[in-house]
Protein backbone atom coordinates (compact mmCIF):
# COMPACT_ATOMS: atom_id res chain seq x y z
CA UNK A 1 0.00 0.00 0.00
CA UNK A 2 1.19 3.04 -0.68
CA UNK A 3 1.78 5.80 2.30
CA UNK A 4 -0.58 8.88 2.21
CA UNK A 5 1.86 12.10 1.80
CA UNK A 6 2.03 14.62 5.08
CA UNK A 7 1.24 17.84 5.02
CA UNK A 8 3.62 20.28 4.65
CA UNK A 9 5.76 20.97 7.99
CA UNK A 10 4.79 24.70 8.64
CA UNK A 11 0.63 23.68 8.45
CA UNK A 12 -0.88 24.64 11.50
CA UNK A 13 -1.07 21.50 13.52
CA UNK A 14 -5.11 22.52 14.30
CA UNK A 15 -5.67 22.16 10.87
CA UNK A 16 -4.48 19.17 9.68
CA UNK A 17 -4.90 17.64 13.55
CA UNK A 18 -8.45 15.20 12.72
CA UNK A 19 -7.13 13.64 9.77
CA UNK A 20 -3.56 13.46 11.34
CA UNK A 21 -5.36 11.77 14.36
CA UNK A 22 -7.53 9.36 12.70
CA UNK A 23 -4.83 8.06 10.48
CA UNK A 24 -2.78 7.93 13.33
CA UNK A 25 -5.37 5.71 15.43
CA UNK A 26 -5.32 3.76 12.18
CA UNK A 27 -1.94 3.04 12.14
CA UNK A 28 -0.46 5.28 10.30
CA UNK A 29 3.43 5.37 12.29
CA UNK A 30 4.09 8.87 10.00
CA UNK A 31 1.05 10.54 10.71
CA UNK A 32 1.46 9.59 14.85
CA UNK A 33 4.83 10.61 14.55
CA UNK A 34 4.13 13.92 13.40
CA UNK A 35 1.85 14.61 15.50
CA UNK A 36 4.27 13.26 18.56
CA UNK A 37 7.22 16.09 17.33
CA UNK A 38 4.29 18.74 16.52
CA UNK A 39 2.87 18.40 20.07
CA UNK A 40 6.56 18.38 21.61
CA UNK A 41 7.62 21.42 19.75
CA UNK A 42 4.58 23.30 20.76
CA UNK A 43 4.51 22.06 24.06
CA UNK A 44 7.96 23.23 24.16
CA UNK A 45 7.03 26.61 23.78
CA UNK A 46 8.54 29.71 21.69
CA UNK A 47 11.44 30.51 23.46
CA UNK A 48 12.22 32.59 20.96
CA UNK A 49 10.89 36.23 22.67
CA UNK A 50 12.86 34.67 26.02
CA UNK A 51 16.03 34.70 23.38
CA UNK A 52 15.41 37.73 22.01
CA UNK A 53 14.76 39.54 25.27
CA UNK A 54 17.82 38.49 26.70
CA UNK A 55 19.62 39.02 23.95
CA UNK A 56 18.28 42.96 23.88
CA UNK A 57 19.30 43.23 27.48
CA UNK A 58 22.82 42.35 26.99
CA UNK A 59 22.81 45.21 23.63
CA UNK A 60 21.81 47.88 25.81
CA UNK A 61 24.42 47.58 28.46
CA UNK A 62 26.66 47.39 25.94
CA UNK A 63 24.64 50.17 23.29
CA UNK A 64 27.86 52.49 23.92
CA UNK A 65 30.15 50.19 22.27
CA UNK A 66 27.68 49.05 19.03
CA UNK A 67 29.10 50.26 15.74
CA UNK A 68 26.74 50.87 13.01
CA UNK A 69 27.44 47.80 11.02
CA UNK A 70 26.62 45.97 14.41
CA UNK A 71 23.29 47.93 14.82
CA UNK A 72 22.20 46.50 11.14
CA UNK A 73 23.63 43.44 12.18
CA UNK A 74 21.33 43.15 15.26
CA UNK A 75 18.02 44.90 13.99
CA UNK A 76 18.00 41.94 10.85
CA UNK A 77 18.70 39.77 13.47
CA UNK A 78 15.53 40.74 15.56
CA UNK A 79 13.13 40.75 12.80
CA UNK A 80 14.24 37.12 11.70
CA UNK A 81 13.13 36.04 15.67
CA UNK A 82 10.38 38.00 15.48
CA UNK A 83 8.89 36.58 12.89
CA UNK A 84 9.85 32.71 13.73
CA UNK A 85 8.21 33.37 16.72
CA UNK A 86 4.91 34.58 14.27
CA UNK A 87 5.30 31.32 12.60
CA UNK A 88 5.76 29.30 15.62
CA UNK A 89 2.19 30.94 17.04
CA UNK A 90 0.67 30.45 13.78
CA UNK A 91 1.82 26.59 13.47
CA UNK A 92 0.55 26.11 17.09
CA UNK A 93 -2.65 27.95 17.61
CA UNK A 94 -5.23 26.29 19.16
CA UNK A 95 -3.26 23.11 20.18
CA UNK A 96 -4.59 23.53 24.16
CA UNK A 97 -7.94 22.43 22.41
CA UNK A 98 -6.38 19.12 20.78
CA UNK A 99 -6.66 15.56 22.27
CA UNK A 100 -3.49 14.11 23.48
CA UNK A 101 0.03 14.86 24.30
CA UNK A 102 3.68 14.46 22.96
CA UNK A 103 3.90 11.30 25.02
CA UNK A 104 0.61 9.88 24.07
CA UNK A 105 1.68 10.07 20.22
CA UNK A 106 4.83 8.93 20.71
CA UNK A 107 3.32 5.94 22.42
CA UNK A 108 1.07 5.56 19.55
CA UNK A 109 3.60 5.71 17.02
CA UNK A 110 5.60 3.05 18.84
CA UNK A 111 2.91 1.25 18.51
CA UNK A 112 2.23 1.48 14.36
CA UNK A 113 5.95 0.42 14.06
CA UNK A 114 8.03 4.07 14.36
CA UNK A 115 11.51 2.41 15.59
CA UNK A 116 12.77 5.83 16.42
CA UNK A 117 9.23 6.88 18.34
CA UNK A 118 10.06 3.54 20.12
CA UNK A 119 13.29 4.75 21.34
CA UNK A 120 12.02 8.11 22.22
CA UNK A 121 9.15 6.36 24.09
CA UNK A 122 11.15 4.14 25.64
CA UNK A 123 13.67 6.73 27.40
CA UNK A 124 11.65 10.23 27.26
CA UNK A 125 7.61 8.50 28.24
CA UNK A 126 6.25 11.41 29.83
CA UNK A 127 5.35 15.48 29.47
CA UNK A 128 5.96 17.28 32.06
CA UNK A 129 3.09 19.53 32.09
CA UNK A 130 0.46 19.71 34.00
CA UNK A 131 0.40 17.46 36.29
CA UNK A 132 3.85 16.02 36.78
CA UNK A 133 3.86 13.41 39.63
CA UNK A 134 0.32 13.17 40.10
CA UNK A 135 -0.87 9.84 41.08
CA UNK A 136 -2.71 9.43 37.10
CA UNK A 137 1.27 10.57 35.93
CA UNK A 138 3.35 8.56 37.91
CA UNK A 139 1.22 5.61 36.84
CA UNK A 140 1.90 6.03 33.35
CA UNK A 141 5.73 6.56 34.31
CA UNK A 142 5.96 3.27 35.98
CA UNK A 143 3.97 1.68 33.17
CA UNK A 144 5.95 3.11 30.45
CA UNK A 145 9.28 1.75 32.20
CA UNK A 146 7.86 -1.27 32.77
CA UNK A 147 7.42 -1.64 29.19
CA UNK A 148 10.68 0.18 28.07
CA UNK A 149 12.87 -2.65 27.49
CA UNK A 150 10.13 -4.68 25.17
CA UNK A 151 10.00 -1.32 23.16
CA UNK A 152 14.27 -1.06 23.19
CA UNK A 153 14.00 -4.79 21.71
CA UNK A 154 11.30 -3.75 19.12
CA UNK A 155 13.81 -0.78 18.07
CA UNK A 156 16.46 -2.91 17.78
CA UNK A 157 14.63 -5.91 15.61
CA UNK A 158 13.41 -3.15 13.06
CA UNK A 159 16.96 -2.56 13.01
CA UNK A 160 17.67 0.50 14.65
CA UNK A 161 21.71 1.23 15.04
CA UNK A 162 20.79 3.08 18.48
CA UNK A 163 18.70 0.65 20.26
CA UNK A 164 21.57 -1.74 20.50
CA UNK A 165 23.72 0.81 22.50
CA UNK A 166 20.68 1.69 24.65
CA UNK A 167 20.41 -1.99 25.34
CA UNK A 168 23.82 -2.59 26.13
CA UNK A 169 23.91 0.44 28.55
CA UNK A 170 20.25 -0.95 30.26
CA UNK A 171 22.40 -4.26 30.98
CA UNK A 172 25.14 -2.49 33.17
CA UNK A 173 23.96 -0.54 36.59
CA UNK A 174 25.97 2.75 37.05
CA UNK A 175 25.41 6.28 37.50
CA UNK A 176 24.35 8.05 34.67
CA UNK A 177 20.84 8.46 32.62
CA UNK A 178 18.06 6.83 33.89
CA UNK A 179 17.61 3.64 31.70
CA UNK A 180 21.38 2.34 32.54
CA UNK A 181 20.93 -0.47 34.40
CA UNK A 182 17.46 -0.89 33.97
CA UNK A 183 17.71 -4.62 32.89
CA UNK A 184 19.84 -5.84 35.61
CA UNK A 185 23.81 -6.40 35.51
CA UNK A 186 24.66 -8.48 33.08
CA UNK A 187 28.22 -7.94 31.41
CA UNK A 188 27.61 -10.78 28.56
CA UNK A 189 24.51 -8.56 27.27
CA UNK A 190 26.20 -5.90 27.45
CA UNK A 191 29.08 -6.74 25.94
CA UNK A 192 27.08 -8.17 23.44
CA UNK A 193 24.60 -5.34 22.72
CA UNK A 194 27.98 -3.07 22.67
CA UNK A 195 29.99 -4.99 19.59
CA UNK A 196 26.52 -4.38 17.65
CA UNK A 197 26.68 -1.00 18.56
CA UNK A 198 30.39 -0.53 17.52
CA UNK A 199 29.99 -1.55 14.33
CA UNK A 200 26.68 -0.11 13.47
CA UNK A 201 27.47 3.36 14.72
CA UNK A 202 29.38 6.24 12.73
CA UNK A 203 32.09 8.16 13.44
CA UNK A 204 33.26 9.25 17.26
CA UNK A 205 30.20 6.79 18.51
CA UNK A 206 31.87 4.13 16.73
CA UNK A 207 34.86 4.75 18.99
CA UNK A 208 33.33 5.00 22.11
CA UNK A 209 31.46 1.50 21.91
CA UNK A 210 34.98 0.04 20.53
CA UNK A 211 36.44 1.06 23.60
CA UNK A 212 33.41 0.28 25.44
CA UNK A 213 32.97 -2.93 23.89
CA UNK A 214 36.85 -3.65 25.30
CA UNK A 215 36.37 -3.09 28.85
CA UNK A 216 32.72 -4.65 28.81
CA UNK A 217 34.93 -7.59 28.00
CA UNK A 218 37.44 -7.81 30.88
CA UNK A 219 35.16 -10.01 32.93
CA UNK A 220 34.12 -12.19 30.24
CA UNK A 221 35.66 -15.67 29.39
CA UNK A 222 36.82 -16.25 26.11
CA UNK A 223 33.75 -18.53 25.58
CA UNK A 224 31.58 -16.04 26.13
CA UNK A 225 33.20 -13.53 23.85
CA UNK A 226 33.69 -15.61 21.22
CA UNK A 227 29.94 -16.39 21.49
CA UNK A 228 28.94 -13.14 21.72
CA UNK A 229 30.71 -12.02 18.74
CA UNK A 230 28.84 -14.64 16.60
CA UNK A 231 25.82 -13.28 18.23
CA UNK A 232 26.62 -9.46 17.34
CA UNK A 233 27.94 -10.31 14.01
CA UNK A 234 24.94 -12.08 12.82
CA UNK A 235 22.46 -9.19 14.21
CA UNK A 236 24.78 -6.68 12.50
CA UNK A 237 23.66 -7.53 9.20
CA UNK A 238 19.95 -6.96 10.67
CA UNK A 239 20.74 -2.98 11.22
CA UNK A 240 19.25 -1.37 8.07
CA UNK A 241 17.94 1.70 9.42
CA UNK A 242 20.47 4.80 8.64
CA UNK A 243 22.03 6.13 12.20
CA UNK A 244 21.00 8.88 13.71
CA UNK A 245 22.92 11.90 12.36
CA UNK A 246 26.05 13.27 14.86
CA UNK A 247 25.19 15.66 17.38
CA UNK A 248 27.18 18.58 17.35
CA UNK A 249 25.01 20.26 20.61
CA UNK A 250 25.16 19.07 23.83
CA UNK A 251 21.22 20.01 23.10
CA UNK A 252 18.45 19.77 25.47
CA UNK A 253 17.60 15.72 26.52
CA UNK A 254 13.85 16.67 26.36
CA UNK A 255 14.07 17.60 22.75
CA UNK A 256 13.08 14.52 21.42
CA UNK A 257 11.60 15.23 18.65
CA UNK A 258 14.95 15.28 16.49
CA UNK A 259 16.81 12.78 18.63
CA UNK A 260 20.17 13.73 17.21
CA UNK A 261 20.68 14.87 21.03
CA UNK A 262 20.81 10.95 21.73
CA UNK A 263 24.31 10.34 20.06
CA UNK A 264 25.50 12.36 23.31
CA UNK A 265 23.65 10.03 25.77
CA UNK A 266 25.03 6.78 23.70
CA UNK B 1 34.44 44.64 20.78
CA UNK B 2 33.11 41.19 22.56
CA UNK B 3 29.68 40.22 21.47
CA UNK B 4 27.29 37.14 22.29
CA UNK B 5 24.33 36.32 21.54
CA UNK B 6 22.77 35.10 25.22
CA UNK B 7 20.95 31.70 24.56
CA UNK B 8 18.29 31.11 27.16
CA UNK B 9 17.34 27.99 28.23
CA UNK B 10 14.14 26.97 29.62
CA UNK B 11 14.17 23.68 30.35
CA UNK B 12 13.65 24.72 33.88
CA UNK B 13 11.42 27.94 33.42
CA UNK B 14 9.01 26.22 35.78
CA UNK B 15 11.05 25.86 38.84
CA UNK B 16 10.66 29.17 40.06
CA UNK B 17 13.52 30.69 41.96
CA UNK B 18 13.53 33.07 45.76
CA UNK B 19 10.10 30.84 47.04
CA UNK B 20 8.80 32.88 50.01
CA UNK B 21 9.21 29.70 52.42
CA UNK B 22 9.10 30.82 54.97
CA UNK B 23 9.09 33.36 57.44
CA UNK B 24 7.49 31.53 59.92
CA UNK B 25 10.26 29.68 61.20
CA UNK B 26 9.58 26.13 63.17
CA UNK B 27 11.69 24.77 65.40
CA UNK B 28 13.81 22.16 63.31
CA UNK B 29 14.07 20.56 66.72
CA UNK B 30 10.69 19.42 67.41
CA UNK B 31 9.88 15.67 66.72
CA UNK B 32 7.56 14.65 63.50
CA UNK B 33 4.80 12.94 64.95
CA UNK B 34 3.12 11.04 62.76
CA UNK B 35 -0.41 9.96 63.02
CA UNK B 36 -1.04 6.57 62.75
CA UNK B 37 -2.38 6.00 59.01
CA UNK B 38 -1.58 2.64 56.90
CA UNK B 39 -2.20 4.03 53.31
CA UNK B 40 -2.90 7.28 53.23
CA UNK B 41 -4.94 8.85 50.42
CA UNK B 42 -4.89 12.08 48.43
CA UNK B 43 -6.99 13.30 51.14
CA UNK B 44 -5.15 12.21 54.11
CA UNK B 45 -2.27 13.17 52.31
CA UNK B 46 -2.50 16.87 53.44
CA UNK B 47 -3.13 16.06 57.08
CA UNK B 48 -0.49 12.91 58.04
CA UNK B 49 3.23 11.67 57.44
CA UNK B 50 3.29 8.44 56.14
CA UNK B 51 4.04 5.98 58.68
CA UNK B 52 6.64 4.19 57.12
CA UNK B 53 9.05 5.59 54.65
CA UNK B 54 8.02 3.54 50.90
CA UNK B 55 11.73 4.06 50.18
CA UNK B 56 14.04 2.81 53.17
CA UNK B 57 16.01 5.11 54.42
CA UNK B 58 19.76 4.31 54.04
CA UNK B 59 20.90 3.19 57.31
CA UNK B 60 24.62 2.86 56.84
CA UNK B 61 26.64 4.63 54.47
CA UNK B 62 28.75 2.83 51.89
CA UNK B 63 32.55 3.14 52.78
CA UNK B 64 34.40 6.05 51.46
CA UNK B 65 34.73 9.47 51.32
CA UNK B 66 35.88 13.39 52.52
CA UNK B 67 36.03 13.24 56.62
CA UNK B 68 33.27 15.76 56.37
CA UNK B 69 31.17 13.77 53.93
CA UNK B 70 31.75 11.14 56.44
CA UNK B 71 31.09 12.88 59.36
CA UNK B 72 27.58 15.21 57.99
CA UNK B 73 26.69 11.60 56.90
CA UNK B 74 26.66 9.99 60.49
CA UNK B 75 25.71 12.48 62.22
CA UNK B 76 22.80 12.77 59.81
CA UNK B 77 21.76 9.21 59.80
CA UNK B 78 21.30 9.73 63.81
CA UNK B 79 18.88 12.34 62.99
CA UNK B 80 20.62 15.71 63.05
CA UNK B 81 18.86 17.97 60.34
CA UNK B 82 20.97 20.62 60.06
CA UNK B 83 24.27 18.14 59.31
CA UNK B 84 21.73 16.72 56.78
CA UNK B 85 21.49 19.84 55.34
CA UNK B 86 25.24 20.03 55.34
CA UNK B 87 25.76 16.63 53.75
CA UNK B 88 23.14 18.20 50.73
CA UNK B 89 25.25 21.09 50.71
CA UNK B 90 28.43 19.31 50.17
CA UNK B 91 26.62 16.85 47.84
CA UNK B 92 25.65 20.00 45.54
CA UNK B 93 29.20 21.41 45.58
CA UNK B 94 31.21 18.04 44.64
CA UNK B 95 28.54 16.64 42.20
CA UNK B 96 29.12 19.76 40.45
CA UNK B 97 32.63 19.59 40.71
CA UNK B 98 32.40 16.12 39.22
CA UNK B 99 30.56 17.00 36.38
CA UNK B 100 32.66 19.90 35.35
CA UNK B 101 35.66 19.43 36.72
CA UNK B 102 36.33 22.91 38.85
CA UNK B 103 34.69 25.91 39.98
CA UNK B 104 34.29 28.85 38.36
CA UNK B 105 33.18 31.98 40.13
CA UNK B 106 32.93 34.38 37.58
CA UNK B 107 29.66 35.22 37.42
CA UNK B 108 30.90 38.16 40.05
CA UNK B 109 32.81 39.28 37.51
CA UNK B 110 30.74 39.16 33.91
CA UNK B 111 28.24 41.62 33.87
CA UNK B 112 29.66 45.01 35.97
CA UNK B 113 26.05 46.57 35.04
CA UNK B 114 23.96 43.50 36.90
CA UNK B 115 24.27 42.56 40.67
CA UNK B 116 25.67 38.88 40.75
CA UNK B 117 22.98 36.41 41.79
CA UNK B 118 24.34 34.05 44.82
CA UNK B 119 26.29 31.10 43.47
CA UNK B 120 24.51 27.86 44.59
CA UNK B 121 27.44 26.79 46.61
CA UNK B 122 26.27 26.98 49.87
CA UNK B 123 29.84 26.92 51.63
CA UNK B 124 30.28 30.42 50.58
CA UNK B 125 29.53 32.81 53.77
CA UNK B 126 27.23 35.50 53.52
CA UNK B 127 30.47 37.90 54.12
CA UNK B 128 32.43 36.22 51.05
CA UNK B 129 29.27 36.44 48.89
CA UNK B 130 29.19 40.88 49.85
CA UNK B 131 32.59 41.15 49.68
CA UNK B 132 32.89 39.69 46.03
CA UNK B 133 29.58 41.22 45.17
CA UNK B 134 31.01 44.62 46.65
CA UNK B 135 31.85 46.61 43.01
CA UNK B 136 33.65 49.31 44.85
CA UNK B 137 36.18 46.70 45.83
CA UNK B 138 39.34 46.31 43.64
CA UNK B 139 38.31 43.93 40.79
CA UNK B 140 42.06 42.50 41.35
CA UNK B 141 41.00 42.12 45.12
CA UNK B 142 38.02 39.95 44.46
CA UNK B 143 39.04 38.20 42.22
CA UNK B 144 42.11 36.95 44.32
CA UNK B 145 39.35 35.83 46.68
CA UNK B 146 37.38 34.14 44.26
CA UNK B 147 40.09 32.13 43.08
CA UNK B 148 41.13 31.19 47.04
CA UNK B 149 37.23 30.41 47.28
CA UNK B 150 37.08 28.11 44.71
CA UNK B 151 40.37 26.43 45.30
CA UNK B 152 38.98 25.54 48.83
CA UNK B 153 35.50 24.58 47.87
CA UNK B 154 37.24 22.41 45.62
CA UNK B 155 40.02 21.09 47.51
CA UNK B 156 36.67 19.79 50.18
CA UNK B 157 35.78 17.66 47.54
CA UNK B 158 39.10 15.85 47.13
CA UNK B 159 38.37 12.59 47.87
CA UNK B 160 34.69 12.72 47.65
CA UNK B 161 32.16 9.29 46.90
CA UNK B 162 29.35 9.69 45.07
CA UNK B 163 26.50 9.02 46.30
CA UNK B 164 23.82 6.64 45.53
CA UNK B 165 19.42 7.80 44.72
CA UNK B 166 18.70 6.02 48.14
CA UNK B 167 20.66 8.09 50.67
CA UNK B 168 20.32 11.56 48.85
CA UNK B 169 16.45 10.83 49.16
CA UNK B 170 17.21 9.42 52.73
CA UNK B 171 19.39 12.43 53.64
CA UNK B 172 17.28 15.15 51.64
CA UNK B 173 14.09 13.46 54.53
CA UNK B 174 16.14 14.10 57.47
CA UNK B 175 17.23 17.41 56.21
CA UNK B 176 13.38 18.64 55.57
CA UNK B 177 11.76 16.75 59.15
CA UNK B 178 14.67 17.34 61.76
CA UNK B 179 16.69 20.53 60.27
CA UNK B 180 15.91 24.11 59.46
CA UNK B 181 13.28 25.92 57.31
CA UNK B 182 16.30 25.22 54.39
CA UNK B 183 16.02 21.53 54.34
CA UNK B 184 12.58 21.82 53.88
CA UNK B 185 12.30 24.27 51.50
CA UNK B 186 14.83 22.36 49.54
CA UNK B 187 13.17 19.06 49.93
CA UNK B 188 9.72 20.52 48.43
CA UNK B 189 11.30 22.39 45.90
CA UNK B 190 14.39 20.30 44.81
CA UNK B 191 14.28 17.01 45.81
CA UNK B 192 16.96 14.51 44.80
CA UNK B 193 14.89 12.83 41.36
CA UNK B 194 14.50 16.27 39.93
CA UNK B 195 17.55 16.04 37.76
CA UNK B 196 16.45 13.00 36.25
CA UNK B 197 12.54 14.08 35.88
CA UNK B 198 13.43 17.51 33.96
CA UNK B 199 16.13 15.78 31.70
CA UNK B 200 14.36 12.88 31.29
CA UNK B 201 10.95 12.88 32.58
CA UNK B 202 11.37 10.36 34.33
CA UNK B 203 13.66 8.48 36.48
CA UNK B 204 15.18 5.00 37.16
CA UNK B 205 13.92 2.55 39.78
CA UNK B 206 14.76 3.90 42.78
CA UNK B 207 13.67 7.69 41.55
CA UNK B 208 10.38 6.84 40.50
CA UNK B 209 9.64 4.64 43.81
CA UNK B 210 10.86 8.21 45.22
CA UNK B 211 8.88 10.31 43.19
CA UNK B 212 5.47 8.30 44.75
CA UNK B 213 6.78 8.60 48.23
CA UNK B 214 7.55 12.18 47.86
CA UNK B 215 4.38 12.86 46.60
CA UNK B 216 2.56 11.71 49.70
CA UNK B 217 4.94 12.87 52.15
CA UNK B 218 6.05 16.44 51.04
CA UNK B 219 2.37 17.58 51.37
CA UNK B 220 2.40 15.90 54.51
CA UNK B 221 5.42 17.61 55.61
CA UNK B 222 3.74 20.98 54.81
CA UNK B 223 0.22 20.15 56.64
CA UNK B 224 2.11 19.14 59.74
CA UNK B 225 3.91 23.02 59.42
CA UNK B 226 0.67 24.19 58.78
CA UNK B 227 -0.85 22.72 61.89
CA UNK B 228 1.82 23.97 64.14
CA UNK B 229 1.31 27.48 62.63
CA UNK B 230 3.42 28.09 59.80
CA UNK B 231 1.48 29.93 57.42
CA UNK B 232 2.98 30.15 54.53
CA UNK B 233 3.21 25.98 54.57
CA UNK B 234 -0.98 26.42 54.83
CA UNK B 235 -0.23 29.41 51.61
CA UNK B 236 2.07 26.75 49.35
CA UNK B 237 -0.84 24.28 50.03
CA UNK B 238 -3.82 26.31 49.34
CA UNK B 239 -1.97 26.88 46.27
CA UNK B 240 -1.02 23.18 45.40
CA UNK B 241 -4.72 22.65 45.83
CA UNK B 242 -5.93 24.65 43.28
CA UNK B 243 -2.99 25.40 40.73
CA UNK B 244 -1.26 22.70 38.04
CA UNK B 245 1.99 22.50 38.06
CA UNK B 246 3.72 25.66 35.75
CA UNK B 247 0.93 27.61 36.98
CA UNK B 248 2.31 30.96 39.30
CA UNK B 249 -0.39 33.54 40.07
CA UNK B 250 1.12 37.05 39.69
CA UNK B 251 3.18 38.05 42.74
CA UNK B 252 3.33 34.85 44.23
CA UNK B 253 5.93 31.69 43.96
CA UNK B 254 4.25 28.59 43.45
CA UNK B 255 6.08 25.44 44.25
CA UNK B 256 5.84 23.55 41.30
CA UNK B 257 6.54 19.88 41.75
CA UNK B 258 3.54 20.02 44.32
CA UNK B 259 1.35 21.99 42.13
CA UNK B 260 1.13 18.98 39.82
CA UNK B 261 1.51 16.47 42.30
CA UNK B 262 -1.88 17.24 44.21
CA UNK B 263 -4.94 16.79 42.53
CA UNK B 264 -7.37 19.97 42.64
CA UNK B 265 -9.37 20.28 45.28
CA UNK B 266 -11.83 23.72 45.99
CA UNK B 267 -12.20 22.31 49.29
CA UNK B 268 -8.93 21.26 50.25
CA UNK B 269 -7.76 24.64 48.59
CA UNK B 270 -10.65 26.89 50.75
CA UNK B 271 -9.26 24.91 53.86
CA UNK B 272 -5.51 25.76 53.72
CA UNK B 273 -5.99 29.74 52.28
CA UNK B 274 -8.36 29.95 55.44
CA UNK B 275 -5.56 28.63 57.41
CA UNK B 276 -2.89 31.10 56.05
CA UNK B 277 -5.63 33.76 56.51
CA UNK B 278 -6.28 33.00 60.37
CA UNK B 279 -2.07 32.74 60.75
CA UNK B 280 -1.49 36.22 58.82
CA UNK B 281 -4.76 38.14 58.56
CA UNK B 282 -1.78 40.55 57.65
CA UNK B 283 0.35 38.79 55.42
CA UNK B 284 1.58 39.70 52.17
CA UNK B 285 -0.47 37.68 50.40
CA UNK B 286 -3.49 37.98 52.61
CA UNK B 287 -5.58 39.91 49.40
CA UNK B 288 -4.81 37.26 46.98
CA UNK B 289 -6.26 34.84 49.63
CA UNK B 290 -9.15 36.39 50.54
CA UNK B 291 -9.85 37.04 46.20
CA UNK B 292 -9.12 33.47 46.21
CA UNK B 293 -11.37 32.12 48.43
CA UNK B 294 -14.27 34.30 46.91
CA UNK B 295 -13.55 31.92 44.00
CA UNK B 296 -13.82 28.94 45.57
CA UNK B 297 -16.65 29.34 47.78
CA UNK B 298 -18.89 28.86 45.17
CA UNK B 299 -17.45 25.69 44.41
CA UNK B 300 -17.78 23.68 47.48
CA UNK B 301 -20.79 21.62 47.74
CA UNK B 302 -23.05 21.67 50.58
CA UNK B 303 -20.98 19.02 52.48
CA UNK B 304 -18.03 20.00 52.29
CA UNK B 305 -19.27 23.56 53.37
CA UNK B 306 -20.22 22.09 56.34
CA UNK B 307 -17.16 20.67 57.02
CA UNK B 308 -15.18 23.87 56.55
CA UNK B 309 -17.59 25.59 58.70
CA UNK B 310 -17.59 23.50 61.86
CA UNK B 311 -13.52 23.08 61.55
CA UNK B 312 -12.67 26.88 60.88
CA UNK B 313 -15.22 28.06 62.75
CA UNK B 314 -17.12 30.62 60.78
CA UNK B 315 -19.59 30.86 57.98
CA UNK B 316 -18.90 30.79 54.13
CA UNK B 317 -21.57 32.07 51.60
CA UNK B 318 -22.04 30.13 48.40
CA UNK B 319 -20.66 33.91 46.90
CA UNK B 320 -17.90 34.89 48.71
CA UNK B 321 -15.90 34.32 51.74
CA UNK B 322 -15.14 35.91 54.56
Amino acid sequence: MKAVPLPPADTPIASVFDELAARARAGDAAAARRLADDFLRCRQGDDVLLNLNAMLDFEAANAHEATAEHTDNLLQMTDAMLQRHRDHKERCAGIDALAGSASEWFEQAARNGDPAAMLCYALFPSDLTPNVLSPAWQRHAEQAYAQSPQLLRRAFDAGMPEAAAVLSRMHTRGSGAAWYGRIGDDPYWAYAYALVAADALPGKRREVWNQRAQKLALPLSSEQRERASEWAAAQRSRMTLPPLPESGRSGSAIDCARLDYLASWL
Amino acid sequence: MKRAVIVVIAVAAGIAVGFFWPRTAADPDTPVVAPPIDAPTKQQASTALPRKARVAPTTTAPPGGTAEQIAWQQRAMAGDGAAALRWLDLERTCSYVTRFGAINLSTYFDDESQPPERPMFAQISAEEHAHLADRSIDAAQRRARARTIEARLHASCDGYRASNDAERYAIAQIAAQHGPPEGLRRFITEPPFLGDLMMRQSGNAEQLAQMRDWSHRAPAMLSERAGRGDADAALALGLAYALNAGDTPAGLEAYWLLNGALDNDAAQSYRWLSRYLQFAPDGEHAAFARTALAQLAPRLDPSQRATLERELGTAITKTAAN
